[in-house]
């Protein structure tokens, strides 16, 4: 009975399902540099822009699974990320070129 | 006599609880961002379990795991759920993660504890309350094939290699636009000089 009642009290406690978006960023260009926790981007417009990464972030290389310690300065990189609080990036994916084409 | 003021004592301590709670939650305001409270899982998961009919609860997957049934699951799966449940099936999109509650880690026991018959009540009915849809028609109970390929698929989800995730990469539902970003972000990974793209683009 109580169990009840606190499902019944409970539900109506719940809100309506809300539909968001995200706002995920597409990072294009060339590695400068790159450290633990971060890679560091000089975009194709001439911009350089940090991103974080993560133990999440999956780092791939045409169809194979790499890691960050296969990421090195000149690669070629699309980086998908999101931003986060104070303007950080925080990769979710990272797709490297073939090494020949840097 | 006790026990009928016990259960009064009980029912006035919840309805007190609930209003203090309900008081709280009103003057934070609601979001869809947060995560829901201990309260609000309890009461999700009894809800569902009770919304369960029986019949549904026994049944078994009519299909066997064969490579065919589980690349017709996949493929509608990346074409149809993929958008809110990711294709590694974490939830982890950004759908996924502005919906209240959000989508269920599949990969985990929550998910893969289930019976066939529970996950299939669930596409077919979807989950109220929530931002999962019914996705079935009014068939007789467990005819839908497709719905049930979705089930193998879901328990494939815990081991999916890299070359089914790029497979399903390439099936997920795209605009026209991020068809052409794509092929853009793939020419410049080959090496190609960039044409006109955007080099920090934003997507919602």
């Amino acid at each position: 009975m109580t169990r009840r009642l606190a499902v019944v009290l409970s539900i109506a406690l719940i809100t309506i399902s809300v539909f968001a978006h995200g706002d995920e960023q597409h990072v294009i260009g060339k590695v400068t540099k790159v450290t633990q926790s971060s890679v560091t981007v000089q975009t194709t417009a001439d911009t350089s822009v940090e991103v974080m990464v993560t133990s999440d972030t999956k780092f791939t290389k045409g169809s194979a699974s790499v890691t960050l310690k296969d990421l090195q300065v000149g690669d070629r990189v699309v980086i998908h990320a999101m931003p986060m609080k104070g303007g950080m990036l925080m990769a979710h994916t990272v797709q490297i070129g073939d090494a020949k084409t840097r | 006599m006790k026990a009928i003021k016990l259960v009064g004592v009980v029912f006035l301590a919840f309805l007190i609880s609930g209003a203090v709670l309900g008081w709280f939650e009103i003057r934070r305001g609601f979001s869809a961002r947060g995560t829901p409270s201990l309260v609000e899982k309890f009461a999700a998961i009894s809800a569902r379990k009770l919304a369960l009919p029986y019949d549904y609860r026994q049944l078994r997957n009519p299909f066997p795991p064969s490579p065919e049934n589980l690349q017709a699951g996949m493929e509608h799966f990346s074409d149809h759920c993929a958008t809110c449940h990711s294709n590694d099936g974490s939830g982890d999109t950004p759908f996924g993660r502005g919906l209240y509650p959000k989508p269920p880690d599949m990969r985990r026991a929550e998910t893969q504890n289930k019976s066939d018959g529970e996950l299939y009540y669930t596409i077919e009915n979807g989950v109220r309350l929530s931002g999962m849809p019914a996705f079935g028609e009014e068939h007789a109970v467990g005819e839908d094939a497709d719905t049930w390929k979705l089930v193998l698929f879901i328990r494939h989800i815990t081991n999916l290699n890299a070359d089914e995730l790029q497979q399903m990469e390439r099936l997920n539902p795209k605009t026209e636009e991020e068809r052409q970003e794509e092929e853009q972000e793939e020419r410049f990974l080959r090496g190609e000089s960039p044409q006109g793209q955007s080099n920090q683009s934003h997507h919602h």
